[in-house]
């Protein structure tokens, strides 16, 4: 059957109606305000084109927040990734107490969000700071770790990977033992090393769910905002201000309809950019 | 691992392994049960103490606001089960053209950027009257999952076999009376996924209970970022809140484990 029977599409109906009302509406709406000089302070409301779109992408505010956006992905998906993927291997292997191992490892995952900024919030505090501790012991002296303008983007970062740790390593491990048995029962039997497994064996035949693994991280960590906000909203200054948190100071502080409307659809733009490919590496697969 | 530096490279690599994943959390553990003195230098605090989680308990705020987000969940929960699953049937079965691209859409607000619906979403919820209600927060979560539990959802449906449905349809049997009497049954640890991811969805959700609560349905997870940016940070009690907020998560954490290998997979790999 090419078509939908009435009782099929009755039974779309209710998520559907939900999805259209308070997604595909709304959305409408922000696309219809990124057209529009439309400001509560200034009292504007006027159709401009595309102006918003280049006042945000000219300006430094934007060049600071791509940078920031780099630099916090960078982070936050390369580091929680590589040490998934040792961890993940490790555990492949089967060494004693590798359950136990993952239930530890894994443990980050039981905490929401906003826990995680109290506890790295607290890691990096002042007079209190674990961290702060660690360096003064080494003779490094303490540091403002959040206050810092220097520091605020790569500590948030930080945070923000050893979040995303267990996701990553719970993927690669499932990734792994989905793996077939043959090749390198084949290479057992050839005498060959566990790095030899691991090098020759292991990491190519794991790269295609890797790359899966690495395009939903880095999607999560383009569009992810709560970290940020709570532990720094965007400071100090300019110095951890990401794509995300800078749409929402621009709606929500300063009252730009319009301008803030932009922001947010040049959100749409990036992260649907790399949906596009993520979807293209499924239907490839 | 062979070879004379194998087992201690081993050791090695899984002590660095656990203390990147468990530091953090073990800090605030100690900071949570510290006494009068938190310590300023490398060490632990002179005396230990349960006050600070008896302080946490018997706050009026955080009772209040775990009520809140226990009963904004059970609604998202609701809201968002009883929608997606009868879309997921479907989605499962059709093979009309209507269909995929209505799949492929779900995928696409799955993948959407949070902060894009939040400041719209915002004026809708204005509009419909429907800020700071259970109803208006709970729909607010329902829109982020809908989408996944849908593709998730569907996965599980796939798995059910066709031969039932082929002998109830020469019975008869509307779609309606094949969902609820014949694949619905066979579907169960489907719905007890779905209805844990919906609920811990809602549970940890930040930015839009942010932005659609004002003092009445303020949730857990506003309640503690609000802490960080007090003047004076009372870092023993909120540490304390940190842990009790865990409990819910540690509660199904076997299950949880199983459901990120499995769940986080299937609705982007096997979709």
């Amino acid at each position: 059957m090419r078509r939908l029977t009435l009782d099929q599409a009755l039974l779309i109906a209710p998520a559907l109606a939900i999805m259209l009302v308070f997604f595909a509406y709304p959305i409408g709406i922000a696309v219809y305000f990124s057209l529009l000089d439309y400001s509560l302070m200034r009292r504007t409301k006027a159709f401009v084109g595309l102006a918003n779109y280049l006042h945000v992408l000219r300006s430094d505010l934007f060049l600071r927040t791509a940078t920031n956006t780099l630099i916090w992905v960078a982070i936050s998906t390369v580091l929680p990734l590589l040490i998934a993927l040792v961890a993940a291997l490790l555990t492949y292997f089967r060494f004693r107490g590798y359950r136990a191992f993952t239930a530890l490892f894994s443990l980050p995952i039981v905490f929401i969000p906003s826990s995680t900024a109290i506890l790295w919030s607290l890691m990096y505090s002042d007079p209190f700071g674990l961290v702060n501790h660690l360096f003064e012991a080494i003779g490094l002296g303490r540091r403002i770790w959040l206050a810092d303008p220097a520091t605020a983007l790569p500590a948030v970062s930080i945070a923000n990977a050893w979040y995303g740790t267990p996701f990553a390593y719970l993927m690669l491990l499932a990734g792994l033992e989905s793996l077939p048995l043959e090749p390198i029962e084949a290479s057992e039997v050839d005498g060959a090393s566990s790095l030899q497994k691991v090098r020759y064996i292991l990491l190519p035949m794991l790269w295609p769910i890797f790359t899966v693994v690495f395009l939903l991280r880095l999607i999560d960590t383009v569009r992810s905002f709560a970290l940020i906000w709570i532990m720094t909203q965007g400071g100090p200054g300019t110095a951890s201000l990401t794509l995300p948190v800078a749409t929402f100071k621009a709606s929500f502080l300063q009252y730009d309809y319009g301008l803030g409307s932009a922001w947010g659809m040049i959100n749409v733009v990036l992260v649907m950019g790399i949906s596009f490919a993520i979807v293209w590496r499924r239907e490839v697969e | 691992m062979k070879g004379r530096w194998g087992v201690p490279l081993v050791v090695l690599a899984i002590v660095l392994l656990l203390a990147w994943a468990l530091t953090p959390l073990l800090y605030a553990l100690i900071i949570s049960l510290a006494g009068f003195d938190l310590p300023t230098k490398l060490g632990l605090p002179h005396d230990l103490t349960f006050a600070n989680y008896l302080d946490a308990l018997t706050d009026r705020e955080v009772y209040r606001a775990t009520a809140n987000s226990l009963i904004i969940a059970i609604l998202a929960t609701a809201i968002s089960t009883v929608s997606s699953i009868p879309a997921s049937y479907v989605f499962s079965r059709s093979q009309a053209r209507v269909t995929s691209a209505l799949l492929l859409l779900f995928l696409f607000f799955r993948l959407f950027p949070w902060i894009a619906l939040a400041f719209p979403i915002f004026l809708v919820m204005a509009r419909f009257r429907l800020l700071d209600t259970y109803l208006g927060v709970s729909v607010g979560h329902t829109v982020w999952i809908i989408p996944t539990a849908v593709w998730y959802m569907k996965g599980f449906f796939d798995l059910v076999p066709r031969e039932l449905e082929e002998s109830a349809i020469l019975d008869g049997a509307t779609p309606f009376v094949l969902l609820t009497r014949v694949v619905l049954p066979l579907a169960v640890p489907g719905m007890i996924a779905v209805g844990l991811l919906a609920f811990f969805s809602s549970y940890t959700e930040y930015l839009y209970s942010l932005i659609l609560t004002r003092v009445q349905t303020v949730t857990l997870p506003v309640l503690m970022a609000g802490y960080l940016s007090e003047f004076k940070v009372e870092w023993r009690k909120i540490s304390a809140i940190s842990m009790l907020s865990a409990i819910p998560m540690l509660a199904f954490y076997s299950y949880l484990l199983t459901y990120m290998r499995r769940g986080l997979l299937y609705g982007i790999m096997k979709g």
